[in-house]
């Protein structure tokens, strides 16, 4: 439990307690120091404990746990464990290139304006889906991968922009930061979770799942 | 039960009270429940109970001032 999930447990608490006082015994309210009381315990507690709530809600949504919870997204977490490094999702998952704790999110997200409340949108149309719908068997992204979540890190780094790979004459630098040339469908990185080839593949099993 | 305690201010003071303890009960629940769903559960109910207890005390509150004599 995080310190801010037991901070918002605790003001939870304390204000039941005087909602329990006010509801046993609304006559308090009488004097000034009750109707002080009242509007701490009426109004503003409960805005901050909805606030404090949607917050930790929100957050604890951006967790790989959280992602791969749902049955649909279970192959898509295994993928991260792939030993073979060819697998760019594991390769950054055991590389630690991406935070384990926020793996999907962190490259599903677009980095743009409105890019974490769209995530968020999709998040609540999967949930619904997931438990009230029908999931497709293939599941594919709403958008080709965007380079930008690529280059919102890689951009600048040395071993990215010194690699034989990305100043050819066939691929450049320039090409990809401008999307002509994908990052993951063009033939370099292309097996990214590729989760309809995972039976029998070897795991990498000294990482903690998600 | 005395007739202030049932007086309309304290009634509705009570039911903003319950509403709010019922929030609170829903959004701890929410909260420990590791659920993709729990999420649902604390924005549709939750903040549902929440939003009328807090509303419900306002009214009361505009509503008290505007009896007054």
């Amino acid at each position: 439990m995080t310190v801010t999930l037991a901070l918002l447990l605790g003001l939870i608490a304390l204000a039941g307690v005087v909602l329990i006082v006010l509801a046993a015994r609304p006559d308090v309210t009488r004097s000034t120091e009750g109707k002080i009381l009242a509007f701490l315990a009426l109004f503003v507690a409960p805005g901050l404990a909805v606030y404090g709530g949607a917050t930790a809600h929100l957050e604890r949504s951006k967790s790989t746990e959280f992602c791969t919870s749902c049955h649909a997204m279970e192959p898509y977490g295994m993928s991260l464990h792939v030993k073979d490094t060819e697998y760019l999702a594991a390769a950054h998952f055991q590389n630690n290139r991406v935070p384990r704790d926020h793996a999907c999110y962190t490259c599903h997200t677009d980095y743009a304006l409105f890019g974490g409340v769209r995530s968020k949108l999709r998040g609540l149309r999967h949930v619904m889906v997931n438990y009230f719908g029908s999931v497709p068997d293939t599941i594919h992204l709403y958008n080709p991968y965007n380079n930008r979540e690529c280059l919102h890190c890689h951009l600048g780094s040395r071993s990215y922009e010194e690699s034989s790979g990305h100043q050819g004459e066939e691929v450049s630098l320039a090409d990809l930061r401008s999307g002509k040339v994908s990052c993951t469908t063009s033939g370099c990185h292309d097996v990214v979770h590729d989760v309809h080839r995972l039976k029998g593949v070897e795991m990498w099993t000294s990482a903690e799942k998600p | 039960m005395s007739a202030t305690a049932a007086s309309p201010m304290n009634r509705a003071i009570r039911r903003s009270a319950l509403l709010l303890l019922g929030a609170f009960v829903i959004e701890v629940f929410s909260l420990l429940w590791k659920s993709p769903l729990a999420f649902f559960l604390f924005l549709g109910i939750g903040g549902l109970l929440a939003l009328l207890g807090m509303v419900s005390y306002l009214l009361s509150l505009v509503s008290s001032e505007a009896t007054r004599p």
